[in-house]
């Protein structure tokens, strides 16, 4: 039986698909709040030794003025503006972009966030809510 | 580089090998025969390279700018992957494939004004311009105009 990821945010679901590996598409229907070691396994489950996810959707139709950035951070708490991302990925202004890339987070840690400045700076969410989803393979 | 550019169409498109690290800008991108518009990129292939084996962490990042500073200008995407793999192994090849649309559709590819890219040492934005040093840096690039 799969493992429940532990203190799941409000806004984030995770749907299990498989069980070995570990396979879950997380859904965010507000990714402009950050969001701090997602995904997690409370003691006395096994912790998670390795997440790689192999797609990305950016959902961005609710701002047709905004481009936005998914910035994902392989550490459990990183300071927005300061900690330089793992991965950034674009998404335009209104539109919906998907990724087929495989990014692995080595360590065990998955924190992200949407924002609307490129690269490592910038701490501004968009004004309206952007939909994330995630296709993961997590290892114990 | 090499390159295999279809000009005599509607719609022209654009398959291109480049050897890099250091940042290339204003990668050729296809226009549009008519509307000179921006262009879709549906493929970056990216692979390094070693001379020595060596396994510095890097970045592959793609900017939206034909001329981006890296020190100052953050990476529209930003990729890790492993350089210095093995040249007898060939290696790694990753790449991404990219869709965009909106609530009406999904299509190959998303669109770009102008391309520059670039292999870093560092995550995010650069604090120094400090490309990969395990060896050369190979990018395929696939685009198309679209009207």
């Amino acid at each position: 039986m799969a493992t429940v990821f532990s203190g799941l945010p409000a806004g984030v679901n995770v749907f299990n698909v498989a069980t070995l590996p570990l396979s879950n598409i997380l859904e965010d229907t507000n990714a402009g709040v950050l969001r701090k070691d997602v995904l997690y396994h409370a003691p006395p489950a096994p912790p998670i030794v390795t997440i790689q996810i192999v797609g990305f959707r950016i959902d961005n139709t609710l701002n047709p003025g905004q481009d936005v950035w998914l910035k994902l951070w392989r550490v459990a708490d990183p300071t927005v503006g300061v900690t330089a991302p793992h991965a950034i990925l674009r998404c335009r202004a209104g539109k919906i972009t998907e990724y087929a890339v495989q990014v692995d987070f080595g360590g065990g840690h998955l924190s992200y966030q949407v924002l609307i400045t490129p690269g490592t700076k910038g701490t501004t969410a968009p004004t309206n809510a952007v939909r994330v989803a995630l296709a993961c393979l997590v290892s114990e | 580089m090499f390159e295999v550019i279809g000009l005599n169409q509607k719609n022209p498109f654009s398959f291109q090998l480049f050897a890099m690290p250091n940042i290339v800008r204003d990668v050729y991108l296809p226009t549009p025969n008519v509307s000179g518009g921006p262009s879709r990129v549906g493929m970056i292939l990216f692979s390094s390279m070693s001379t020595g084996g060596g396994t510095e962490e890097s970045w592959f990042k793609v900017y939206n700018d034909a001329s981006p500073d890296p020190l100052s200008d953050g990476p529209d995407i930003a990729l890790p992957f492993s350089a210095g793999a093995d040249p007898v192994l060939a290696g790694m090849l990753p790449g991404v494939i990219i869709r965009e649309g909106d609530a009406n559709g999904m299509s190959d590819g998303a669109y770009f004004d102008a391309i520059s890219v670039f292999a870093s040492q560092n995550p995010g934005t650069d604090e120094t311009e400090n490309p990969i040093t395990a060896g050369p840096c190979i990018v395929g690039l696939i685009a198309v105009a679209e009207e």
